[in-house]
């Protein structure tokens, strides 16, 4: 078949679209410009990766007091998601102040409560823990211990004591 | 030609077409695959709901039934989708049911951004006239159509927001820590291992072979100089003929390297998924009728 020439209705129709979504998709980007760039979904500011990441690095975590040595508590105990969404999950629940985080840490310490197994069933206390990582140290020398920490919230879990 | 000449260059049906069915097949066995997931994410604590997109105009999160029923009802569409069933109906209800299952997933305290590029494609084949061809309706209709104009722009329209995508990608670490720390490699550096040292405090894995990045330091400098390269120059190189190739290249590298350094996987790139649209696919022609026996 040969081909067929550009129709008026066609290049209408290209011009409107292509303009809108191209508009759309890059308009987001202009937020890199101003105060507060605020990212969103489909319509993406692309943040990620974006930040200079200083060598020493801030970070939250769960630690369980019982076993020995103490475990870390992985983010599948209170989010239903992948590892980032667990991370940023305790990030605000942290943020939004201790009316929201004790319920938080009480529901992580009923469901280690129901652990009869494993390292799990031997936990008493959680923490949430603010530490401070040198990124080198870390990584490069293998010393995983951080630089300082704050435990922020304690929480029991039921029927288990110290 | 001008540049918009250019845009409107003619182009086979069957291209735009392949793009619809491969693109269509590749979310569906996307969303089949992460289906278990998106309904875990609905039994979400109401505690950790953050709503983004559309979701704002939501009172609170979707119930899990209702969950349940978007996803289901998105996997039935993108069937319909890629095997091009009533497209000009049915094509807009099943992106917009793509767009509301990931803003979903996108409302639980994290945007991932894996899933961008995939709904932007599905919306852009959804309002365009993608069934023309390798199609149900055109099969109903008596056969694919020909080469026209309307049948290359969409096509384009698909590449130039790929392109668009990693441009804003580029801009974002531009204005947000300058070039030069993207050049020396270090932000490149301090990106790998602040993203590995928050997933193994949660305990979401460790990569073995990170302390390198220590003794790495030209090809950290290089690794940092083509990534803020390739994602602010996209446009250009994935536009020019001759660079194409090695963009393409490039960038389906870059993807595989944050997969192997922060083990986060944008299956869409990553399976090259998100390239075919620069593809000759009107080829596949051949191999469709070869493989039927014609």
């Amino acid at each position: 078949m040969p081909p067929s020439s550009s129709s008026g209705a066609t290049t209408i129709r290209a011009l409107v679209t292509t303009t809108l979504v191209l508009g759309a998709v890059l308009a987001p980007g202009l937020q890199h410009f101003g105060e507060d760039p605020r990212d969103s979904f489909p319509l993406s500011t692309y943040p990620m990766f974006s930040r200079a990441r200083p060598d020493v690095e801030r970070a939250l975590y769960v630690r369980a007091l019982g076993p020995e040595p103490p475990r870390r508590v992985p983010y599948g105990v209170w989010s239903t998601g992948g590892w980032t969404t667990g991370w940023r999950q305790l990030q605000r629940t942290v943020r939004a102040g201790p009316e929201v985080a004790r319920p938080f840490c009480d529901r992580m310490a009923a469901r280690f409560a129901a652990d009869h197994t494993g390292w799990g069933a031997e936990v008493h206390t959680l923490a949430i823990v603010h530490g401070r990582f040198e990124l080198e140290r870390y990584f490069a020398q293998g010393d995983k211990t951080p630089l300082d920490e704050r435990v922020l919230l304690t929480c029991a879990v039921p029927g288990r004591t110290p | 030609m001008s540049p918009w000449a250019r845009w409107m260059a003619p182009a086979p049906a069957s291209r735009l077409g392949w793009l619809r069915a491969l693109t269509g097949a590749w979310a569906l066995a996307y969303v089949l695959w992460r289906r278990s997931g998106y309904l875990a994410i609905g039994r979400t604590d109401p505690e950790h709901w953050r709503p983004r997109g559309l979701a704002v105009l939501l009172d609170g999160p979707p119930t899990p039934d209702q969950v349940a029923l978007l996803v289901h009802l998105a996997i039935a569409g993108l069937v319909l989708f890629t095997l091009g069933v009533a497209h000009r109906w049915l094509a807009p209800i099943t992106a917009l049911l793509l767009l509301v299952v990931l803003t979903l997933r996108n409302s639980w305290g994290v945007l991932l951004h894996t899933d961008n590029l995939l709904l932007l494609h599905i919306i852009v084949l959804a309002i365009t006239p993608s069934a023309d061809a390798v199609s149900v309706d055109a099969r109903r209709r008596g056969g694919d159509a020909g080469v026209g104009p309307r049948w290359g722009w969409p096509v384009r329209l698909v590449c130039a927001v790929t392109a668009c995508c990693y441009f804003l990608a580029g801009v974002a670490k531009v204005t947000a820590s300058g070039w030069l720390g993207w050049a020396s490699g270090q932000n490149l550096r301090n990106q790998v291992l602040y993203d590995s040292l928050h997933r193994e405090l949660m305990g979401g894995g460790s990569i073995s072979w990170l302390p390198l990045l220590y003794d790495l330091g030209p090809l950290l400098w290089i690794g940092g100089t083509l990534t803020i390269a390739l994602e602010l120059l996209a446009p250009a190189l994935l536009a020019w003929r001759r660079t194409r190739w090695p963009a393409l290249l490039g960038l389906f590298g870059m993807h595989w390297g944050i997969r192997l350094s922060m083990l986060i996987y944008f299956w869409y790139p990553l399976t090259g998924a998100a390239f075919v649209s620069f593809l000759p696919l009107e080829r596949l022609d051949a191999v469709w009728a070869r493989l039927r026996g014609r």
